[in-house]
């Protein structure tokens, strides 16, 4: 159990930083709620083509803006080199991956929190018929990236080219994900609970196999 | 590694290659569609209609295997290089990684190309052709870190082959579940495949085999010989013996 | 696109074919003619009606010609599209009357049927070269898909030999200066 408190306490580290100075969260969000507006312009209004495309824009925007925190979240811990401390720090290793993972997620969260309600006004789609649903498959979504975008932050924060390099490494490990976030979100739109529920299943077997998998690779991939 | 190892493998894969094409070109029938209604031909004889193309199935099919088979490699090697830091480990999975990029390239290609033949697109979104696809940008992202990752690169490059490892049944799951794409007859499914063309897939499917063996074996030791001339330098410089 | 053209042609045209077993009697078979022909040209469907109601103006004939009439023409069915409410029990009563009309109504439509089915044969041998000519086309376009995939997996892999000897090549550079410097550095006298 001390894994999981030193891993609450890394967390809550991390987030009560950005709530002082709100520079990632704003950001983010800001990002995500000007994508939102662009897909509006973007795609002809037309309405049924909309709620085609919704998941879709959803799951983008999370992708996008959520890239974004992640590398600006790790930036941090570049600029002031405090990585490093973490490592040598007398705490399992693991509790600074679990930590700094739950923070990137409720990040992402915020993200999305953000850029659903934006896409139901702009594109009026009636996201929020089954919140449970969305919010569950928003949760599920948000810890599957930050989970694997965290393994992978961490370990270019020493590399040069990590801002194009991160998307290049994660979007291709995340497309089941997104795949099933879009698949979970269209059947909730369509009412189809079957299809819902298949997906949501996907997405906690996707988190919970690459839970595992990033727990044993983190450390190999941040260690000199 | 033996030095004959991949000269054998060599030309045994160039054999099975003149064999198995003699036997593609001369002796499998010309498979009739399954599902006529796939084609919109149907020719007024009503026997369904000629696939001259079908005989593409039997180099595509092989490469795909060979594909999925080399990311197991890689993946594998990668684990091992990442748990045990045994830099042998990392040139099978470097090798591994590259000579998946070349089959997969082969897979998507010759399969579009099929695709178009069969069907009338460049592009469907059919089983073997998204899974192949979605393999293929992972190994470029490894290719790419790995050159352009710095020092560091070799680590994080195993990691997002072990990821990548790990994803592969899930885009399995994935391609087959999805709705979204329509999906293709069965003409390219081995388990369908007509009797009388068992043997000639299975002469391609050793050819290959020994082709990718031959190829992974090859590149394999051409790392090795990279990295040892650059730890020889690097001993070179470190004792001074050499100057840089 | 012609190919389904032929098809959509053959498929409308081809209930005329079904009519024969089931056709009712001469003005039945005259009027079902139509009827199938409606969706072909609905040119033929004036003319037929309108013998028929000009043929229903003829003489009537005795009964008796009726039950020789019954083996020959085949039984009554309703018409489709009847011009005038009393059409058709006008030309049966003109049948029935005068059997030399009803041999004339039957030979007319029977004429008409085989004209029918005369083109129909002519449509259909033209659709079966076009098909031929088609999937000839199409065979040939394969061979050309064929080729274009051996050329493209023969491409990669001679892309990859070529890869992989010049990596040999740099290797064996490196080799060679890597001599030159150990010679270099141990036969200096230090």
């Amino acid at each position: 159990m001390s894994t999981l408190s030193h891993a609450a306490r890394i967390a809550w580290k991390d987030l009560r930083i950005e709530l002082r100075s709100r520079e990632i969260l704003y950001t983010m969000t800001f990002f995500g709620g000007l994508l939102a507006v662009v897909y509006s312009f973007v795609f002809p209004s037309n309405a049924d083509m909309i709620k085609i495309a919704v998941p879709g824009m959803l799951w983008v925007s999370i992708a996008f803006a959520g890239t974004i925190g992640l590398s600006r979240a790790f930036d941090r811990e570049r600029e002031n080199d405090t990585m490093r401390a973490l490592l040598l720090a007398p705490i399992p290793r693991l509790s600074v991956f679990l930590g700094k993972a739950f923070a990137i997620a409720v990040l992402v969260l915020g993200v999305a929190i953000v850029v659903t309600p934006m896409l139901w006004l702009l594109l009026d789609v009636r996201l929020f018929d089954q919140p449970g649903v969305l919010m569950l498959s928003l949760v599920l979504g948000s810890i599957g990236f930050a989970l694997v975008g965290s393994v992978f932050s961490a370990a270019l924060i020493k590399v040069r080219s990590r801002d194009v390099l991160l998307p290049v490494i994660l979007y291709p490990l995340l497309i089941p994900l997104f795949v099933a976030g879009t698949s979970v979100t269209a059947g909730m739109l369509a009412g189809n609970d079957d299809k819902v529920w298949y997906w949501m299943g996907f997405l906690g077997i996707y988190d919970a196999a690459f839970l595992v998998v990033s727990l044993w690779i983190f450390e190999s991939l941040v260690i000199e | 590694m033996s030095r004959y190892l991949a000269p054998v493998f060599t030309v045994l894969g160039a054999i099975g290659l003149v064999y198995s094409f003699w036997l593609v070109f001369n002796d499998t029938p010309l498979q009739y569609s399954m599902q006529p209604s796939d084609r919109h031909v149907v020719l007024a004889t009503g026997s369904g209609s000629l696939f001259f193309n079908q005989k593409i199935f039997f180099w595509h099919v092989p490469h795909a295997i060979m594909l999925f088979t080399a990311v197991g490699v890689a993946g594998v090697s990668s684990i091992a290089y990442l748990w045990k830091r045994n830099p042998k480990a990392d040139d099978i999975a470097l090798a591994a990684v590259q000579v998946a990029t070349v089959f997969g390239a082969v897979t998507l290609l010759t399969g579009s190309i099929w695709a178009k033949a069969a069907w009338g697109h460049w592009w469907i979104w059919e089983k073997r052709l998204t899974m192949s696809l979605l393999l293929w940008l992972t190994l470029v992202g490894y290719l790419l870190v790995r050159r352009y990752a710095g020092a560091s690169g070799e680590r994080i490059a195993a990691g997002m082959a072990v990821f990548a490892m790990i994803g592969v049944p899930f885009i399995y799951t994935m391609v087959g579940a999805g709705d979204n794409h329509p999906q293709a007859g069965s003409e390219g499914n081995v388990a369908t495949l007509n009797k009388d063309m068992m043997w000639p897939f299975w002469a391609s499917m050793l050819t290959f085999l020994s082709w990718f063996i031959a190829l992974t074996i090859t590149r394999v030791q051409s790392a090795r010989m990279e990295r040892e001339v650059r730890e020889l330098r690097e001993k070179g410089l470190d004792s001074g013996v050499l100057e840089s | 696109m012609k190919t389904i053209l032929c098809m959509l042609v053959l498929a409308v045209a081809s209930p005329s074919f079904a009519q024969p077993g089931s056709a009712g009697s001469a003005a039945g078979s005259g009027s079902a003619a139509p009827a199938a022909g409606s969706g072909a040209g609905s040119g033929s469907a004036a003319p037929a009606a309108g013998s028929g109601s000009a043929a229903g103006a003829g003489s009537a004939s005795a009964g008796s010609s009726d039950p020789g009439a019954g083996s020959a023409t085949p039984p009554p069915a309703p018409p489709v599209d009847e011009p005038t409410p009393g059409a058709h029990k006008a030309c049966v009563a003109a049948m029935n009357i005068d059997p030399n009309f009803a041999d004339r109504v039957i030979k007319t439509a029977e004429l008409r049927l085989q004209d029918k089915m005369n083109s129909e044969q002519v449509l259909k041998d033209l659709c079966t070269v076009r098909m031929h000519q088609e999937s000839q086309d199409e065979v040939a376009t394969n061979k050309r898909h064929v080729l274009l995939a051996y050329l493209a997996m023969w491409l990669v892999a001679a892309g990859f030999v070529l890869y992989l000897w010049r990596k040999q090549q740099a290797l064996k550079r490196e080799i060679v200066l890597l001599r030159n410097d150990l010679d270099a550095a141990t036969k200096d006298p230090k």
